[in-house]
């Protein structure tokens, strides 16, 4: 569990590199300390529930803060909406190929459309901006209104 | 403190509602909200800082120094006097709303009528 909290607290420091950068730049070292903090007492108090509790509003606040300001550049917005079609009409026709089939792995199935269709181009978006392919040039403005 | 501000959003009322108990950091900004709102809301990092740096460019809080014995990773904030009067002013509103519900004879739906 520990290993995993260490990956939990590491993934979300790289989160970190697609929220607005005035707010990286001046709270992001904090940030990360106060989700590993907030990670390690939910594991205590609560096991693996805390642990859900604590990533899925992680999740939310990325959504919220960060993904806004990511699609505002078309340099990600394009990639990002064809990449999301894509996964989602792949995820579509695998459900719809699995619906005959055992129940659990047409649920299995059933999540990729939820999941595939945000994370997949999103990572690939990273990916390709971390190896210096997609050369972002956002306005990072918006801090963001509650 | 202009009542226009008011109602405040719900992160920046449990941010000053934690800070009116005393100089915190950001964590402890966090868990005091939690225990605060009785669990029901939890104000994640970004939504934190957002709101600190709001309330900093405001002037309802400020940055101040942390105890001696303290983690010098962390920053420490302290509501001021236009803050304290904001939340205060918030809370009062509250308060006449509950008032008036109670005037009223509110009472929540029995659920399936």
């Amino acid at each position: 569990m520990i290993i995993s909290l260490q990956l939990s607290t590491r993934l979300y420091a790289r989160l970190l590199v697609l929220y607005p950068e005035e707010l990286r730049r001046d709270y992001g070292s904090e940030m990360a300390l106060a989700f590993a903090d907030d990670l390690d007492t939910a594991r205590r108090d609560a096991g693996l529930r805390g642990v859900i509790r604590v990533w899925r509003c992680a999740l939310c606040e990325f959504l919220k803060f960060a993904l806004p300001g990511r699609l505002s550049s078309p340099a990600v917005r394009v990639p990002f909406i064809a990449l999301a079609f894509s996964v989602f009409s792949l995820s579509v026709e695998l459900v719809l190929h699995y619906s005959t089939q055992a129940p659990l792995r047409f649920a299995i199935a059933a999540m990729l459309p939820t999941f595939g269709t945000v994370l997949t181009p999103l990572a690939v978006i990273w990916a390709c901006r971390s190896r210096g392919v997609l050369s972002l040039g956002l306005s990072h403005a918006a801090v963001g209104e509650e | 403190m202009p009542s226009a501000n008011l109602p405040l959003p719900p992160a920046t009322f449990f941010i000053l509602f934690a800070l009116a108990t005393g100089d915190k950091h950001g964590y402890a900004i966090m868990q005091d909200a939690r225990k605060l709102s009785d669990n029901r809301f939890q104000i994640g990092p970004a939504t934190l800082y957002t709101t600190v740096q709001r309330l900093l460019d405001s002037s309802w809080i400020e940055e101040v120094q942390g105890p001696a014995d303290g983690d010098p990773r962390r920053r420490y904030y302290r509501l001021t006097k236009q803050g304290n009067s904001a939340l205060h002013y918030e809370m009062d509103r509250m308060e006449a709303l509950v008032r008036k519900s109670k005037a009223l004879r509110l009472r929540p739906m029995e659920s399936g009528s």
